[in-house]
């Protein structure tokens, strides 16, 4: 990836400068690159990017020809003939600017004054005007130099505003240079413009630009206008300046140089959720040939995003393909794992993930989350030990709480209780969701390990309805003796018909647990509120305590009623009359919940509930942002567009 | 809504699209290339390290943390509010684990994570239960969300994963950022989007005033490091859009902004069932724009009116209706966050008397003192004599 660059921290003049990677049409080389005075230079050979470097190298500049105008204006033939010679040596494009036999002659007095500024001492320079006016109340500077003055000041500052990102200061001082725009050189109108567009300001930002393509007749500046706006504003409020550019002849528009980066920008918007111009069939054809042809694995990608975008996924997966034997990054990886998922083909995206789950950790989450989705749809399919085994390695690395769930139930479905109790065990460490929690449970119960069984239902009395549902539940006559694995405990969680022989591996368990002596019958048992299950050293590994280390936590005694908790619905023993003490905020019923409350509307999860796995089914009830992960989330619009066929190619 | 496309572009980089435009449209904070991430060099990570300020050993005040262990963590890693009741909190156990990776301290840190998952991660997506008492069954209290307890937690995580190179620290910040980002962020919504203060009670659905915010739940340090593990949002633009509410949300003579802010129909008011004071929480609003390096005085200007004079009184809380002093913030490490704020905007010295916290004060003064602390020595050396 070439090194990005920041065109806000340069301090350095506005220079356009070129990108290598783009290909351009032989009508934009054909086109002599437009030359001008005191402004750019636009290599047009290749595609022209608007980038800032500190240095003045390479590229174009700008050029000063302050000390020809001093000279010209004081009628020095000699030294006004020397200076073109020396711009012309430093600056083999440039032209003499036609205006240099009409420039009034400044006084004398000035020419020291003149020296400060060509020499760009500005500061020296209001000192001088000041001394002299202090000496002669009368003396005003001339308007040549009060105006070069006050411009020089207004670039230095506008550079300074640039490097620090100062933009309300350069804001003010054109305000109070009093100058209209299409008087200001056009590098300060571009920072006056860029100004207004970083400090939120589109509309003053759109106008500058707008007067600026008006005024300007030059193609290079006006081409150069564009670019700037481009890099500024999001490419909606660039969209109505492309608008004004003229067509030629042959109704060619004039700004069809930079037609592929417009198309690009529109894509990047349109995958933001922004908005922008019509993308044209023909545009997105011309892109990907060019992307094709110059095998840029970030652009090709750009391309099987848009086409994720628009679901297209067998497009995206031959784009994402592609990107990847050009040596595409993880982000391509993400992107081609995604677009295989959508095919249908999740083992090859297993895969794809998991090759580049240390590079990302958008892979990592991925991985997981396949494979807890394949896990969960495996009933009657092995998964092959290698593959579990490899999993297994990966959720005990990262501490995964979803992974460690997953392999409980893919354990538990598969009867192999011991290892889904110890999965369960790290899970509940890990996240004690309710899900795991009873899985826990479940799987004790199993083992018959009561005592530890007893506790963590009583641990989550108050906050898990299921989980404490187990002690209450009815007996049921349809569940007996009707599972792969013999008779199971009441409530239990929809067993699919995993295959015994599948073994699944187990984690090292590290933490000790020394559970509380269960005190009286099953329930209500006084326990410690504290959740003691830790995943293991974690990778610090285990410390001695020192004295005084920490603080020294002196404990009540444990409860035998629970509470209401805010956000919980009924308990199960609710319905034998049994009641709860109330809430931390006096809340004393149950909050109105049937089941985990849903996110506001305005959010994206709530955007997407038409979408959101149901509650009670095997798969997991939450969300995996592996589920809806789509590179461009905050995307808004367009998710369900209609298929414009051919699009694409 | 303003740098939408700017900013969205730095995800779009940081996906590897190396558009040429996109080239030239990188925001003012990242240098994403000048990165030094701890392992493995990656687009994620370095965008995360972008503005190289990272927390790890950033306390540089060893005492000042085992004094701060010894009297807020247990061994089991809770983080305990000493005036409230001992009960803890999402905002504490985050508050604790970012202060322990500041202080180079991976097993306390581990200790404070390890009971943070174990006892607030009980909801079904991957936010935190907000509040823990102990002696109660069950011990949580609530399992709603608090957004700024959400964020703390996955920002330590993010330092703590770049810091001592756990791939583990990083999935766990993911995880809990995605849910950040699509559950309590309004992104589809007309205008900027907005940071809920959990994820109920709070909406345009919950509340007739409603959205509420409480600015002081946009942790401004956070958001690019969020960036860092979950690049597809925008979190440069969520950033954004909570600056420029510091700057709207004024109210009253003295331009203060309340503790909850009410975003209906998109203009800033006090929102109504809570006092409209500027108090305990918006006074972290300083900290957390000089953490990020925000050293703009408009940003500030109200505050540095407010602290203009030192008050041995402690730091006014302040009714907005009329302007009155409603209490005071009486600890007297609160007085580190006016020193922040003139150091930030000014470079003024923070007072030699603040550079020690005191060893008595309650949970929340000491977290905010020996925060102001790393911020000083993270971003403002000079300000520390150093």
């Amino acid at each position: 990836m070439p090194r990005p660059l920041n065109p806000l921290r340069a301090a350095g003049p506005v220079l356009l400068a070129v990108v290598g990677s783009l290909g351009w049409s032989a009508s934009a080389a054909a086109q002599p690159a437009p030359v001008r005075t005191g402004v750019l230079q636009l290599d047009e050979r290749r595609g022209a990017v608007i980038l800032d470097t500190p240095q003045m190298s390479g590229g174009a500049e700008i050029i000063d020809e302050s000390a020809l105008r001093f000279y010209a204006a004081q009628r020095q033939g000699e030294r006004v003939q020397a200076e073109i010679a020396r711009l012309r040596r430093r600056h083999p494009n440039w032209t003499v600017p036609a205006d240099l036999d009409t420039l009034k002659p400044s006084p004398p007095e000035e020419a020291p004054m003149w020296d400060l500024f060509t020499a760009g001492r500005f500061e020296e320079l209001r000192t001088a005007i000041s001394v002299r006016q202090s000496t002669d109340p009368g003396w005003q500077p001339s308007e040549d130099l009060a105006r070069k003055l006050n411009r020089g000041t207004l670039r230095s500052a506008a550079r300074a505003a640039v490097r620090d990102g100062a933009w309300s200061d350069i804001i003010a001082r054109v305000k109070a240079s009093q100058e209209p725009v299409q008087n200001l050189d056009i590098d300060i109108a571009w920072t006056l413009a860029e100004a207004y567009a970083r400090s939120g300001d589109l509309t003053q930002a759109s106008a500058v630009y707008r007067t600026l393509l008006t005024e300007q007749t030059d193609s290079g500046l006006r081409l150069a206008t564009v670019q700037k706006a481009m890099a500024a504003m999001p490419i909606a409020s660039v969209e109505p300046l492309l608008a004004i550019g003229s067509r030629d002849a042959d109704g060619a528009d004039e700004f069809r140089a930079i037609r592929l980066d417009v198309t690009r920008a529109r894509m990047v918007a349109v995958l933001h959720g922004g908005q922008a111009g019509r993308i044209e069939p023909a545009e997105l054809a011309a892109l990907g040939e060019q992307a094709r042809r110059l095998g840029n694995p970030a652009q090709i990608a750009l391309l099987g995003w848009y086409a994720y975008h628009r679901r297209q996924f067998r497009e995206a997966l031959d784009w994402f393909k592609l990107a990847q034997s050009r040596g595409g990054d993880a982000a391509v990886a993400t992107g081609f794992a995604l677009s295989l998922r959508e095919m249908g083909q999740t083992r090859e995206a297993e895969d794809v993930v998991f090759a580049w789950r240390a590079s990302s950790v958008t892979n990592l989450a991925l991985y997981i989350d396949i494979m807890e989705r394949t896990l969960s749809e495996s009933s009657g399919t092995a998964v092959e030990p290698e593959r579990l085994d490899r999993f297994a390695k990966v959720v005990l690395a990262t501490s995964s709480a979803e992974g460690a769930q997953a392999l409980g139930w893919y354990a538990y479905n598969a009867c192999q209780f011991d290892a889904a109790a110890d999965w369960f065990q790290r899970a509940v460490g890990l996240k004690p969701r309710e899900s795991a929690v009873l899985g826990y449970a479940l799987s004790l119960s199993r083992l018959k390990r009561s005592r530890d069984y007893l506790e963590v239902i009583n641990r989550y009395d108050g906050l898990f309805p299921k989980v404490v549902g187990l002690v209450f539940a009815e007996p049921d006559p349809q569940s007996r003796d009707t599972g792969p694995c013999g008779p199971a405990p009441a409530a239990a969680q929809p067993v699919a018909a995993a295959p015994a022989w599948v073994k699944v591996p187990k984690p090292t368990t590290a933490a000790s647990i020394r559970p509380l002596p269960v005190l009286r019958g099953e329930f209500p048992v006084a326990v410690a509120a504290e959740n003691p299950l830790r995943p293991g050293d974690g990778g610090a590994g285990p410390t001695r305590l020192r004295d005084g280390e920490y603080l020294r936590e002196v404990r009540g005694a444990p409860l035998l009623i629970a509470r209401r908790v805010v956000g919980v619905g009924p308990m199960p023993y609710e319905r034998y009359g049994f009641a709860l003490l109330p809430s931390w905020n006096g809340m004393d019923r149950a909050s109105f919940l049937t089941g985990p409350p849903t996110p506001p509307v305005g959010t994206l999860a709530q955007s997407e509930t038409g979408t959101l796995i149901q509650a009670g089914s095997s798969r997991p009830a939450q969300y995996r942002d592996g589920e809806r992960f789509g590179p461009f989330d905050t995307a808004g619009a367009g998710r369900n567009e209609p298929r414009i066929a051919g699009q694409d190619r | 809504m303003m740098f939408r496309r700017t900013h969205a572009l730095t995800a779009s980089l940081l996906l590897g699209l190396t558009l040429a435009l996109a080239q030239a449209q990188v925001p003012a904070e990242p240098a994403a290339a000048e990165a030094k991430p701890a392992a493995g060099a990656n687009a994620e990570r370095a965008a995360g390290t972008a503005e190289a300020h990272p927390l790890l050993n950033s306390l540089g005040n060893a005492r000042a943390w085992r004094s701060y262990k010894a009297r807020f963590v247990t061994d089991q890693g809770r983080v305990v509010d000493t005036a409230n009741g001992r009960i803890s909190h999402s905002e504490s156990q985050g508050y604790g684990m970012l202060l322990a990776v500041a202080a180079g301290d991976r097993d306390a840190f581990q200790r404070i994570w390890n009971w943070t998952r174990a006892n607030l991660m009980v909801r079904d997506d991957a936010l935190l239960a907000w509040r823990w008492e102990p002696d109660k069954r069950p011990a949580i209290a609530d399992v709603n969300d608090a957004t700024d307890g959400d964020i703390l937690v996955a920002w330590a995580l993010v330092e703590a994963g770049e810091g001592w190179a756990d791939e583990g620290y990083r999935l766990a910040a993911r995880r809990i950022a995605v849910d950040i980002a699509r559950r309590t962020v309004l992104f589809r919504t007309e205008g900027p989007p907005l940071l809920l203060p959990a994820m109920s009670g709070f909406s345009a659905e919950d509340r007739p005033d409603g959205p509420v915010i409480n600015l002081s739940y946009w942790v401004f340090p956070a958001f690019p490091r969020l960036a860092a593990v979950a690049p597809e949002f925008d979190w440069d633009r969520l950033g954004t859009t909570g600056r420029d509410l510091v700057l709207r949300a004024r109210f009253g003579q003295a331009k203060l902004p309340t503790e909850w802010i009410s975003m209906r129909d998109g203009q800033p008011q006090p929102a109504s069932g809570f006092p409209p004071h500027f108090s305990y929480n918006a006074v972290r609003l300083p900290l957390y724009l000089a953490m990020a390096g925000i050293g703009d005085r408009r940003y500030y200007e109200p505050l540095l009116a407010l602290w203009s004079e030192p008050d041995p009184a402690g730091l006014p809380i302040i009714d907005t209706a009329n302007g009155s002093v409603a209490g005071r913030m009486a600890e007297p490490g609160y007085a580190i966050i006016p020193a922040l704020a003139a150091c930030a905007v000014a470079g003024a010295p923070l007072p030699a008397g603040l550079q020690e916290p005191a060893a008595d004060e309650n949970y929340y003064p000491a977290t905010l003192h020996l925060l102001a602390l790393t911020a000083a020595n993270m971003r403002y050396q000079p300000c520390l004599g150093r």
